[in-house]
């Protein structure tokens, strides 16, 4: 009797270890969403180098940050000293420039976004991100491919019709271990590549692993690319979402 | 008979005479002739500011001029339309919603003006819908709502008619408001200033971005009818709606007024300029021709014409000779400017430039009716002016003395 029930629930078992196995065969939808999830409402610390370069110069931006996921940041300028002390605050959808050389603070309103992000190939929109990878589009799976030696997703995004989306399509690489996003590319509507973004170099950082270089390139301008180092990071620091305000962002060291 | 005998003077060389005649001709045409340019360059920029951009008089609430926001509005609009339409020196007069934001494509953003309007009274009221390079004028009824943009700024987004744009814009409760848009039409006015900032959208689409389901104006546009007079419609607008801002162009554009005047004083100054050049040649002329005739004057006052009559003979001539010089080159200016002003002259080769200043590159000459008045009192006073010295000269001359002058 025991033994049938036994082999009852080891029969159990075994069929709803299958089922998970079956419900982990993940769609292109939920490998952009663990993706995009990734390091959502992790409250983060760290040190980055910019490198903008420019076919007949480059220069170097150093900065500090802190955020809560995707929503909340708070980046300080440290170097070059022209620069010095300049803080941007992102708030969801909103975003604060300090600038303590005149002494200002100014939102930047929507017709400052397209405007390039302290002279790099990204744009403030592109710190804002009002669109979703999720939300705005549809996902399909194309295949699998490696990069880096790396076993990545390669997932194409095409943008809902009304969705507010400048792009006519986004391919992505996505890791299948870690759900790094690995390459972003950006095309318009006649399918001519736009924006690439990579990531390189896998290292840890506290208690996980990250990309530690992020490069993007805007591919029709030859010679020209941004260059994100990360540093230093801490992960689960001790700030909470009304760190990042307005009169912080002036006291920033 | 004086005045007979003074002409038949002038002719009498007739070579020196012509040579004179066509200096002051040709040296007025080309001044003429240049105002004319000016002129027309000027009155086609206020022209075409107040057809595509401004309007005769604009309406806004007095905040709005300050800031452009959005969430500065026309409070009781209801009331200001119905006082509009019963105006009768109001032909007609469109609303807009206007916000500022940006216009952005996969390949490049531009800060811009967004312009909520309602395309079929907008149609009336400015000529935006007759200076389409391509597409159409908000007559496709697709899902997606359609966006007009300038040439300038097509070329900047890298995107053609039917392409995607995507609007973001500060909603009035703060948030950042996005949404998509097809490029239905690409315009191209002459001011290249204000192609670069103005998209234009059903006044519909731009309130379900900033405020869902209110209805709001930021603006009207009006333009008068043909024989209102600007200053007294934009009074009795002004003194009707006390709480608003009526503004005519002159107002609402100061640098156009400034312009007309500056090309105005322009134009006089270099007439005066040319006139007084011209002068000098006349009185180099006339001193010549007493020279010449010295032992004639001296005759003629020997047997007792008197001084008066003297001086008034050569002033006379040296009138005669300046102003048949200005008769001709009005007349060839007048003639030149009759013929070009139909077609315009195109300086193509100069549209950039042109263009980026705000001024069409395809000129019509025009001068103005007051302008030859005051040409030809200019002419008569700078032709009596170079007539006093040869004149004075020719009284000087002792009779005695001239009539043994063997020169």
């Amino acid at each position: 009797m025991r033994s049938i029930t036994l082999a009852v629930l080891a029969a159990f078992l075994t069929f709803s270890c299958l089922t998970t196995a079956q419900a982990q065969e993940l769609t292109a939808k939920d490998i952009i969403q663990k993706a995009s999830d990734k390091l959502n409402g992790i409250s983060n610390k760290g040190l980055m180098k910019m490198t903008v370069v420019r076919p007949s110069w480059s220069r170097e931006v150093s900065m500090k940050s802190w955020s809560i996921g995707d929503d909340y940041y708070m980046i300080l300028i440290t170097e070059p000293v022209k620069d010095k002390g300049q803080t941007f605050l992102k708030r969801q959808t909103d975003m604060w420039n300090w600038m303590p050389s005149i002494n200002k603070m100014i939102k930047i309103p929507p017709s400052m976004m397209s405007q390039s992000w302290m002279g790099s190939d990204f744009t403030n929109d592109d710190l804002v991100k009002m669109n979703s990878y999720v939300k705005d589009y549809t996902h399909k799976i194309l295949g699998t491919e490696d990069l880096q030696n790396f076993e990545c997703y390669k997932i194409e995004l095409i943008p809902k019709p009304d969705a507010p989306v400048v792009w006519g399509k986004v391919l992505a690489w996505i890791s299948k271990e870690e759900f790094y996003q690995m390459k972003l590319e950006f095309f318009d509507e006649d399918g001519k590549l736009v924006n690439r973004q990579e990531s390189f170099d896998i290292k840890q950082f506290s208690d996980r692993k990250l990309p530690s270089r992020l490069v993007m390139t805007p591919v029709q301008d030859e010679g020209q690319q941004t260059i994100i180092e990360i540093l230093e990071n801490d992960f689960n620091i001790d700030i909470n979402e009304s760190f990042f305000s307005q009169q912080n962002m002036k006291k920033m060291r | 008979m004086i005045w007979s005998v003074a002409w038949r003077n002038v002719w009498r060389n007739k070579l020196r005479s012509l040579v004179v005649v066509l200096a002051t001709a040709i040296g007025l045409y080309g001044g003429i002739f240049m105002i004319s340019l000016m002129n027309g360059m000027v009155q086609q920029k206020i022209d075409a500011s107040i057809d595509n951009e401004i309007s005769d008089i604009q309406i806004h609430n007095p905040k709005f001029l300050e800031d452009e926001s959005v969430q500065y509005t026309i409070n009781d609009p209801n009331l200001v339309t119905k006082a509009l339409d019963e105006n009768a020196e109001i032909s007609v007069w469109c609303k807009r919603i206007k916000a500022t934001g940006m216009a952005s494509t996969a390949h490049s953003g531009n800060g811009v003006m967004i312009n909520g309007i309602y395309p079929e009274k907008e149609i009336m009221v400015t000529a935006i819908h007759n200076l389409l390079i391509d597409g159409s004028y908000f007559i496709k009824k697709s899902r997606i709502p359609s966006i007009l943009i300038s040439q300038k700024l097509s070329e900047h987004l890298q995107a053609e008619v039917g392409k995607k744009v995507v609007l973001t814009t500060a909603a009035l409760n703060g948030e950042t408001a996005q949404a998509l848009f097809r490029i239905e039409g690409i315009y191209k006015t002459s001011n290249n200033m204000f192609d670069e900032m103005n998209v234009f959208i059903n006044a519909e689409q731009l309130e379900q971005m900033v405020a869902p389901g209110s209805i709001l104006i930021s603006e009207i546009a009006i333009r008068k009818s043909e024989q209102a007079d600007l200053t007294t419609l934009t009074n009795t607008l002004k003194s009707s709606f006390p709480q608003l801002s009526v503004l005519s162009w002159q107002e609402l554009s100061p640098g156009l007024m400034a312009m007309t005047a500056l090309m105005n004083q322009f134009g006089y100054i270099l007439i005066i300029i040319i006139l007084l050049a011209l002068t000098f040649g006349i009185v180099n002329a006339m001193l010549m021709v007493i020279m010449e005739r010295t032992r004639e004057l001296g005759m003629l006052m020997a047997i007792g014409m008197n001084k008066k009559r003297v001086f008034l003979m050569i002033m006379l001539e040296t009138i005669y000779l300046s102003v048949t010089g200005a008769v001709i080159g009005v007349i060839i200016s007048m003639a030149t400017i009759a013929l070009i002003s139909r077609s315009g002259i195109n300086f193509a080769g100069w549209a950039q430039g042109m263009e980026s200043l705000g001024y069409s590159a395809h000129i019509y000459p025009v001068v103005e009716t007051g302008f030859y008045v005051f040409l030809g009192v200019m002419v008569i006073f700078a032709a009596t002016l170079a007539s006093i010295w040869p004149a004075r000269k020719a009284l000087k001359l002792q009779p005695a003395v001239a009539v043994r002058d063997e020169s």
